[in-house]
């Protein structure tokens, strides 16, 4: 019975696939957990020719790792002449950037361009 | 009847057990000859409590037996007694006593009167006699350990703003053990003005990046008037795991008031006599911050690669290792403190409260998805506005029940806390010397699955010790030292949680093993194995090691059941070994049994759920491009390989779409080593869902690990990919 | 989604302690032309026909599972279970969900039949051993019979209808 009960019925965050336009949404948990997850996404995109534009707008929570990850790839993208546009990057974003010393790296928008 | 004391005693069985566990843990801290008075004061208070309790409750055994306890406490407390070997195995026995007098009344079976009068027997004739005679004791007693420390603790006395230096450089395994450099600086921030500098110089390039190790490291100005203190307890969690400089920058007279990872000693212990400490086994953990061991350094310069050596300041020693220097001393087993979760801010809750509380979720859950997907269809001036709140309310629902499942996790050190005083015993029974260190206790772990993986964890340490590690004779005549370590860590790797058991022995004996497997009929006369292959041999039914059952390892119980456990829970287990250097046991777990991240893929009118990290591609195969191969299927090439087929459709006896390959998509999967591609009508999506078990209602099914609750209310299978290899294997083979 | 009945009277019965130990109440349903009884105690509610998703690899009997407030119920076709011929699904079939008594825990199923009938009260006089029908006919699920108005009704023991052999470990999944 108690098996039964542990785990509750339930589908959780519904993503659809990547759409072709190459705008690069962030989910709002980006934890640890989700730091492979995060990576292999961006992994697709790092490479490609075409402009990258990534939307944090709904990021709720983030830790150094995944923004460890946003550098590296801003970094490498920059470093191949193609720069990483940013359509929105809620305050969670803005402030680890802050916090961490990363934000002339990561590229940020100022706070107020970013609140669309 | 005036008031009904029955119900409180669910709470206090669940209190004096855990404060029988804190006891036993500072019991096992205690020095010989110089014990930390802070720790008899913890040992003290817990004996006091459940005295209290009991004669509260009116369990006058425990209530008389703790008595006596507290009498001796209280003599070694004021310094009367002496705390020697046979009085630290009396109190440890106490111990056992206790938790033997309350599992019988929670139990409401009687108590063994017979143990308990012996040792109460044993304690009062200890009292009688001062301490037990054969040890003479040395003359300092309780010596508190500021002096030690004297040259460390040089952080200036006066008060008024300071600008602190502090050179944050973490190891590479920083945040698998939990922390965030995020959390630290900005809770440094909080204490005064804060200037951070990144080094980022380290980071490798996207493509050979580790998304979760800690490449960053930072140099962190801050002003204020703060006690070195503070910054030190920022990085509290984290000082394993990096490389820490705090420095004072005053005044150019004072010469640069340099300080180290490891707190002064001194510094917890103020004020200790009286204050109520919630932190006991923290402190007792830093307490510990004696002269330098080998294998603190040994661990630090390993694992600061990129840094020069010579830059670790030689006091330094993170609190997991600082025991090790203590075990050179202690001839027999020591142990490193693992800090049980002691936060005052906290309440006790009935797990079957939370598992409600998540079914509530869950349902709310389905309902979400439900409107969303009618909000989809609507039309109108408000359906722009309907969808708006839908997708907030998804957007809080997510976070509920994350915030729902976060309750249920709980740090590893609930387990790893029984084995510091199981090792001590089983060294002494074995004769053997043995250290434990216990890294990684603050990895969290959903508590279904923490409850389950103790007794596999007892197994694999046992083995270490009974199997694993030699004699200390058979050790330094190999040149080894004397004392074998058995090192117990956790760590966040790739979305799980890699728990590892390694030992410095003898590693496993392949010839030994491969005679056995042999000698049971396990393994041809003729088969050659590689070492590997043969280490597996190990997990399978009915092998046993052991020359004969022994006290320790015996019990019919063999590495077979600790992998079908493991497996239960939804993980693996895998053995390394080097002859003569050690073996390790690494065992990787879901974060979570409640969740998995899956694709639905839909065959018929069918859709089951794939999950995610089992899957390697998806593709679509060109007429033509898949071979036949005589009575064994079909086989198609996939980077170099040839991946058999399976028709989901024909296992699962359902109507499909597509029976044409090409009509079709093949979903590479992996499963126990071996690749098959799964052949179904379409991909569905991308979504976590919430497992819910076949096995409560119903029973299990092979190539089925259970079933979920889609957005519709409709319940789709969950794949078992190693079992459905399985039974594709079977069925090929028929 | 459309339920029919979800309470159960057992509340009654247990109002009277004479009615309890005399008479015993029973769900009945209708199965190809048949009258069944099952105990009320152990009847959860009734629930109309919907989708099940099927279970691949387990005996025709076993239509599928269902989602039942956030926990999966197996569904168990008890024309199929009996043998008898198959019916098409109607208006009028229903699911009744039922505790089973299995030896770990209990479980619950859900059980489909051609309608529901009525609820009536058995006394321990009205209750017949079932007969035997001689070799071949499983008859170790049947209560016992009763006869309600005029009517036999076929009392079953659903711990012994839905035993571990029948749920659990498939046939062809165990070998």
């Amino acid at each position: 019975m108690s098996r039964s009960r542990r785990a509750p019925v339930a589908t959780k965050k519904r993503r659809t696939s990547a759409s072709r336009a190459q705008t690069f949404v962030l989910g709002a948990e980006c934890t640890l957990a989700d730091a492979r997850k995060l990576y292999t996404r961006l992994k697709k995109l790092v490479t490609s020719r075409a402009p990258v534009r990534i939307d944090a707008g709904k990021v709720r929570r983030i830790d150094t790792a995944n923004v460890q990850i946003l550098t590296a790839f801003v970094r490498d993208r920059r470093a191949a002449g193609r720069p990483v546009e940013w359509l929105a990057a809620a305050a969670p974003v803005t402030d680890a950037a802050r916090l961490l010393g990363l934000e002339a790296m990561l590229e940020l928008p100022t706070a107020q361009e970013a609140r669309s | 009847m005036a008031l009904d004391l029955t119900q409180f005693h669910a709470a206090f069985f669940d209190e004096s057990f855990e404060a029988l566990d804190s006891m036993e843990a500072a019991l096992l801290q205690l020095d010989i000859g110089a014990p930390d008075p802070e720790l008899i004061n913890t040992i003290f208070r817990v004996a006091h409590s459940i005295k209290g309790g009991s004669a509260t409750f009116g369990f006058t055994e425990i209530a008389s037996f703790t008595h006596s306890l507290e009498t001796l406490l209280d003599e070694l407390r004021g310094g009367r007694m002496q705390v020697t070997q046979p009085i630290s195995d009396l109190l440890l026995k106490s111990v056992d006593v206790m938790r033997a007098m309350l599992r019988a009344v929670q139990a409401k079976q009687p108590i063994d009167m017979q143990r308990v009068a012996d040792v109460q027997f044993d304690i009062e004739l200890a009292i009688a006699q001062k301490g037990a005679p054969e040890v003479a004791a040395p003359a300092a007693p309780a010596a508190p350990p500021q002096a030690e420390s004297a040259a460390g603790a040089a952080a200036p006395a006066s008060r008024g703003p300071r600008q602190w230096q502090i050179r944050f450089r973490p190891f590479r395994e920083l945040f698998a053990r939990g922390n965030d450099p995020l959390r630290m600086l900005s809770e440094l921030e909080t204490l005064g003005r804060m200037s951070v500098r990144v080094d980022a110089s380290a980071l490798p390039s996207f493509a050979a990046l580790d998304p979760e190790g800690c490449y960053l490291a930072w140099d962190i100005e801050l002003e204020g008037d703060i006690e070195e203190q503070a910054i030190h307890d920022v990085f509290d969690w984290a000082e394993g795991d990096c490389e820490l400089e705090i420095r004072c920058v005053p005044s150019r007279e004072t010469p640069a008031a340099e300080s180290t990872v490891e707190q002064p000693a001194g510094q917890h212990e103020d004020g200790a006599e009286t204050a109520e400490s919630s932190e006991v086994t923290n402190g007792a953990a830093a307490s510990e911050g004696s002269p330098v061991s080998e294998h603190a350094v040994d661990a630090l310069l390993s694992a600061s690669d990129q840094d020069k050596a010579s830059a670790a300041p030689a006091e330094r020693a993170p609190p997991a290792a600082a025991a090790a220097e203590h075990a050179e001393h202690a001839p027999k087993a020591d142990t490193p403190t693992i800090s049980a979760v002691g936060d005052s801010g906290s309440i006790r809750v009935a797990v079957e409260k939370i598992d409600e509380l998540m079914n509530t979720v869950g349902e709310l859950v389905i309902t979400q998805a439900m409107l969303s997907q009618l909000g989809r269809s609507l039309e109108g001036p408000m359906a722009e506005r309907f969808r708006a709140g839908l997708a907030q309310l998804e957007r809080n629902m997510r976070e509920l029940q994350d915030s729902v499942m976060r309750v249920r996790m709980l740090p590893i050190s609930f387990v790893f806390s029984r084995f510091p005083r199981m090792v001590r015993d089983l060294a002494q029974k074995l004769g053997k010397q043995v250290e434990l260190r216990v890294t990684g206790e603050h990895t969290e772990l959903d508590k279904t699955v923490l409850e389950k993986i103790g007794d596999p964890l007892v197994h694999l340490v046992r083995n270490s010790i009974d199997h694993g590690l030699e004699k200390p004779e058979v050790r330094v005549a190999a040149g080894k030292p004397p004392v074998g370590t058995v090192h117990l860590d956790a760590c966040h790797r790739g979305g799980c949680i890699a728990v590892e058991v390694r030992d410095d022995g003898a590693g496993l004996d392949k010839e030994r093993i491969l005679a056995k497997a042999r000698s049971r009929g396990l393994v041809g006369p003729n088969d050659v194995l590689t070492d590997e292959q043969i280490y597996e041999l190990i997990f399978l039914p009915g092998f046993s090691t052991a020359e004969q059952a022994t006290d320790v390892s015996g019990r019919g119980v063999g590495m077979d059941v600790v992998r079908r456990n493991v497996k239960e829970l939804g993980g693996t287990i895998d053995v390394r070994s080097e002859p003569g250097k050690g073996a390790c046991f690494t065992i990787t777990l879901p974060l979570t049994l409640a969740i998995v991240d899956g694709q639905t893929v839909s065959v018929g009118s069918e859709t089951y759920i794939v999950p995610l990290v089992s899957i390697i591609e998806s593709l679509q195969v060109k007429p033509g491009s898949v071979n036949s191969v005589a009575g064994c299927g079909e086989v198609f090439s996939f980077r170099g390989e040839y991946v058999p087929i399976i028709r989901l459709y024909e296992l699962f006896g359902v109507e499909p779409r597509a029976r044409e390959l090409h009509e079709g998509l093949i979903v590479i999967v992996e499963g126990e080593g071996r690749r098959v591609g799964l052949f179904v009508d379409d991909l569905l999506g991308q979504q976590q869902v919430v497992i819910k078990s076949l096995d409560a209602n119903f029973g299990r099914v092979e190539g089925i690990s259970g079933a979920t609750i889609l957005g519709d209310g409709s319940v789709a299978l969950i794949l078992d990919l190693p079992g459905i290899i399985r039974r594709a294997a079977t069925r090929a083979a028929a | 989604m459309t339920a029919i009945a979800t309470q159960t009277p057992a509340a009654d019965a247990q109002h009277d302690p004479k009615a309890r130990q005399a008479t015993e109440q029973f769900l009945t349903f209708r199965l190809a032309g048949e009258e069944y009884g099952v105990t009320i105690l152990r009847v959860q509610g009734i629930q109309g026909w919907d989708r099940v998703t099927p279970i691949p690899n387990t005996p025709d009997y076993i239509l599928g599972v269902i989602n039942l407030r956030g926990a999966i119920v197996p569904i168990v076709d008890l024309r199929k279970r009996f043998g008898l011929a198959a019916g098409e699904f109607g208006p009028t079939t229903v699911v009744i969900v039922v505790k089973v008594q299995a030896q770990r825990h209990d479980r619950t199923i859900g059980l489909v039949v051609d309608a529901v009938s009525d609820v009536c009260n058995v006394g321990a006089e009205d209750l017949k051993p079932a007969p035997n029908f001689g070799d071949g006919i499983r008859t170790d699920f049947i209560q016992g019979l009763a006869t309600v108005e005029g009517r036999m009704v076929i009392l079953l023991d659903i711990d012994r209808l839905i035993s571990e052999g029948v749920l659990g470990s498939m046939p062809g999944a165990a070998s």
